[in-house]
């Protein structure tokens, strides 16, 4: 592996679609879908538009720990606002980037009208850069 | 003592960019053959085995850490994250002072010690799934958690040039921030 690798874009990965849910999702259900799909971050929607994620990170900290009730909390109390996003054809370099410097684990990928259309994760990087060295 | 000049040390700089842009400074096999403890691990958050549930995910929390150890007899008798937070416990009715991290931990977890490499690491987070793994000292006690984020760093230490030194947002040709501005 070497920084060329790093220049190619994030559509290079196959980055998987994102499941989303709107603002005002009781958490229970967020739960059960993240428990249905068995993945770990969700991409929260108004009017089509990415306006924040849910994580196991704000299940964890923030629901369980806080000891919220899950019928009566809402996805958009919960969730991490304005996450940092990229799109398809920004550099693998970026990704890892947000990655490293802001410590996500997932970075979500958006089209120009703003929509999430891709979710990449520290997993999908990780696996691509080692396949290629 | 060696002094050099300063045009002779500028070429030095010249010709390792040059090797940079042409790929030829890479991480290779032989980076990866390196032990796991040659990384900056972090220390475990250990509990001890019996602990309730409410303490745990309330020590996950305080932390900022999705992974606990737990402890039995000084030596590692599983690995509780956030992931079983996530799927064993959130969303259920579940009163977390009357159930034990025994519960819900992973027993007998895969684990490395210090000397293993990375590349078995690495091999080992991508079978199993993990994005944890433990640590232990030849006895079996826990020492330290090495994550899957550690490994990205470790990488990118290689690559200073195109990972951290990037400009703020991509430069995309053709295309405008959505959001306006």
């Amino acid at each position: 592996m070497d920084s060329t690798t790093l220049r190619s874009p994030i559509k290079a990965l196959n980055p998987r679609k994102p499941i989303t849910v709107s603002r005002e999702t009781p958490v229970q259900e967020a739960i059960l879908k993240l428990q249905e799909k068995h993945i770990g971050c969700l991409c929260v929607t108004d009017d089509g538009n990415l306006v924040g994620m849910l994580t196991e990170r704000d299940i964890y900290s923030k629901v369980v720990a806080g000891n919220l009730d899950t019928r009566e909390t809402t996805v958009g109390e919960v969730m991490t606002y304005d996450p940092e996003y990229l799109f398809h054809d920004d550099h693998i370099a970026f990704a890892l980037n947000r990655m490293h410097v802001g410590g996500f684990r997932h970075i979500p990928l958006i089209n120009l009208k703003g929509q999430p259309t891709g979710l990449v994760s520290i997993r999908d990087i990780l696996g691509y850069l080692v396949k290629d060295m | 003592m060696v002094y050099v000049d300063s045009d002779q040390f500028n070429d030095e700089l010249q010709i390792m960019k040059e090797l940079m842009d042409d790929g030829q400074i890479a991480l290779s096999d032989s980076s990866l053959k390196k032990s796991i403890e040659s990384l900056h691990l972090k220390k475990a958050v250990c509990i001890d085995s019996g602990t309730s549930m409410q303490q745990c995910v309330e020590t996950m929390a305080a932390r900022q850490f999705g992974c606990l150890l737990v402890v039995d007899n000084g030596k590692l008798s599983g690995i509780f994250t956030e992931r079983d937070v996530l799927m064993k416990i959130a969303g259920s009715d579940l009163n977390l002072n009357d159930v034990v991290i025994d519960d819900f931990m992973s027993k007998d977890p895969a684990h490395l010690t210090g000397s293993d490499t990375i590349e078995s690491a690495l091999r080992m987070m991508g079978k199993g799934g993990y994005r944890h793994i433990a640590v232990v000292d030849e006895a079996g006690a826990p020492l330290a958690v090495l994550s899957i984020r550690d490994i990205v760093s470790y990488i990118v230490e290689f690559f200073p040039q195109d990972v951290l030194n990037l400009p703020p947002h991509p430069i995309r040709v053709g295309t405008k921030n959505p959001y306006g501005g």
